[in-house]
């Protein structure tokens, strides 16, 4: 039955995650602290694990309709693995408490960004480094852009690298914001090179964590599962369903998260 | 089928063949595991045991090596960039790869998975 449980929390989180464009991770990781009861550590590695499989999955999609910019994922990994790697071996020996308060100031910083649906889109705009073309199928128009200030994205790279590693969260809501309004990247290839990234970045994590032992198959394997489940049905329901209302109650869920964080970071 | 780059197919099918071997080895190693003792295995092997647990058709080893397909699949995916690049004389596409293949391998030797 608990198996049953681990599935449903997948699911959920994976459709959420996928309606709303994010990593499953933000919900999986308090789901099985609050609801199940399990470490923090153990939460994370299965976590993990979840948005790697997510990220494969969703890059498929994404490189066939070439939307990824593989090449700046690489230029931007360089820092950002270095980030995840070294957060990844901190997370073996920090306190919980820790991890729990970190995850309370990401999840009130996720509430603050989810204010408004992405924009400032920079499409048709070749100037910048790495030179890049996509075509639209909503449009059926082809988008060139160019990249710059590639120093910052890799700076927030970097942060989104550790993040993602101490507390098992694809990072995305940091990139793809930064990739969009300061980059120069189209949405929809910010999305696609943020999903690629994503799976590097918490790679690099998970084999430390596979190493240590924390990652449990009768754990992880529902809640991947579920959470790749999810995904498919959160992209078939996203055009049906209200996206500001649901952002209004994903946002209102995620308070609840970073009180109930927040309150064990504290020890009370 | 047609694909931006030549990058874009190689990376794709990459990604492709190492998702679906880890998802048919993880599935595999799940019913077996269900079927003998009624529940998923509660821990992964070392890397270095998975092989020849998976040779001996015990349900654990398949789970792991599906569990490791997943988070080494990406390292090929990387691995593969290179290769294509250095093919298209690109040194910054090298280079970048490199660097993150080298991060990888390293993730991969300090966790001793």
């Amino acid at each position: 039955m608990t198996s049953l449980g681990y599935l449903g929390l997948g699911v959920a989180a994976g459709i959420l995650g996928s309606l709303l464009g994010l990593g499953g991770g933000i919900l999986i990781v308090p789901g099985l602290t609050l609801l199940f009861g399990l470490p923090i550590k153990t939460a994370v590695a299965t976590s993990v694990v979840a948005v790697v499989t997510n990220s494969l999955a969703g890059s498929l999609v994404y490189i066939r309709r070439g939307f990824t910019h593989i090449k700046l994922a690489m230029i931007l990994e360089t820092t950002t693995t270095i980030g995840a790697l070294g957060s990844g071996l901190i997370a073996m020996w920090v306190s919980g408490r820790w991890l729990y308060g970190l995850f309370a100031l990401v999840a009130v910083y996720m509430i603050y960004a989810m204010r408004q649906p992405p924009a400032g889109e920079a499409e048709d705009d070749p100037d910048g480094v790495l030179p890049a073309a996509f075509t639209d199928p909503a449009t059926g128009r082809e988008i060139r852009y160019g990249v710059r200030h590639l120093g910052i994205g890799a700076l927030v790279s970097t942060v989104a690298g550790v993040l993602s590693s101490l507390l098992g969260v694809g990072g995305g809501i940091i990139k793809v914001p930064v990739m969009c309004q300061v980059m120069g990247v189209p949405i929809k290839a910010a999305t696609a090179t943020s999903t690629f990234m994503i799976g590097i970045t918490t790679a690099t994590a998970a084999m430390v964590y596979y190493g240590g032992g924390l990652v449990i198959p009768s754990l992880a394997v529902p809640v991947a599962f579920g959470a790749f489940l999810g995904a498919q049905v959160g992209s078939r329901l996203g055009t049906r369903i209200r996206s500001k209302a649901l952002r209004r109650l994903f946002q209102l869920l995620l308070l609840v998260i970073a009180v109930q964080m927040g309150w064990r970071a504290l020890g009370l | 089928m047609r694909f931006a780059t030549p990058l874009h197919r190689f990376v794709y099918y990459v990604l492709l063949v190492g998702l679906s071997a880890s998802v048919v080895l993880i599935l595999a190693g799940s019913v077996w595991s269900l079927a003998t003792t009624g529940a998923l295995p509660e821990r992964t092997l070392p890397a270095t045991q998975v092989l020849r647990s998976v040779l001996a058709g015990e349900a654990q080893g398949l789970v792991s090596a599906g569990l490791l397909g997943i988070l080494l699949t990406p390292l090929v995916a990387v691995a593969a960039t290179v290769v294509v690049s250095a093919s298209r004389r690109d040194g910054v596409g090298v280079l970048a790869g490199i660097g993150v293949a080298l991060v990888m391998v390293v993730g991969l030797l300090l966790g001793g998975a």
